[in-house]
């Protein structure tokens, strides 16, 4: 799970040193201080994460969050994470290089196509109607790949085309 | 303003491992920063990656996670 949400978090622009998974038992008082204090600077070193005045509802980071927010409730990698766990338990090797290589190759390209899919329905939510040239730039990947994302939402019926500008029904 | 950066941290903790090492911290009187904002699960198992994204919505600089 740790490889699995800082390749999320690459992804959405926020450095993955934010987040930290470690273990200390009961019995280590001194080491879970130690942990703590490290995080800490790590986390001082780095500095707030957004400007001062905190969460704005239209700030870009938060667009980007939430997109991953609604590509995480989603089953698509939920199961996808769900049976990579059973590929390790099958094979026995829980080493962080399998860990590593097995997300970059089985759930790395989802991780990307999910959130940009959700954040594009989102952005049409928020910011349409809107032409889709601006979409893309926004998103930052390529056309080809909002317009797929954009079609099938038309086809659903979820977003609408009018005067050359996308907007969301409802 | 000029104000030091005193970071936000979520901690997400064991009631069984981590929590009690920071109980047992505390009782030994080791000084750590008091950033952490603890949140005691049962069991680390219980953990979602959903959990890691919604702390960074509302606004946290880090998220530490102790099993």
């Amino acid at each position: 799970m740790e490889e699995f949400v800082r390749k999320i978090l690459a992804k959405i622009g926020i450095d993955s040193d934010r987040f930290v998974l470690k273990w200390a038992s009961a019995a280590e008082g001194p080491r879970f201080v130690k942990l703590i204090t490290d995080f800490t600077d790590r986390i001082k070193s780095l500095g707030p994460l957004r400007e001062p005045g905190g969460v704005s509802k239209d700030d870009e980071l938060q667009i980007k969050l939430l997109a991953a927010r609604s590509a995480l409730e989603k089953a698509k990698l939920r199961t996808g994470l769900g049976n990579l766990t059973k590929g390790f338990r099958k094979e026995g090797d829980y080493s962080d290089q399998q860990i590593k290589d097995k997300v970059n190759e089985k759930l790395t390209k989802s991780i990307g196509t999910e959130i940009d899919r959700n954040e594009t329905l989102l952005r049409i939510q928020k910011q349409g109607p809107i032409a889709i040239d601006d979409l893309t730039e926004k998103i930052g990947v390529s056309g080809t790949d909002v317009e797929k994302y954009v079609a099938a939402f038309r086809k659903k019926g979820l977003v609408v085309k009018a005067e050359g500008r996308l907007s969301a029904t409802k | 303003m000029g104000q030091k950066f005193n970071p936000k941290i979520l901690g997400f903790m064991c009631n069984w491992c981590c929590y009690a090492a920071a109980d047992s911290a505390g009782v030994a009187r080791y000084q750590y920063p008091p950033n952490v904002r603890t949140i005691r699960m049962m069991c680390t198992g219980r953990m979602d990656p959903l959990f890691i994204i919604d702390a960074f919505c509302v606004g946290t600089d880090g998220v530490f996670v102790g099993g």
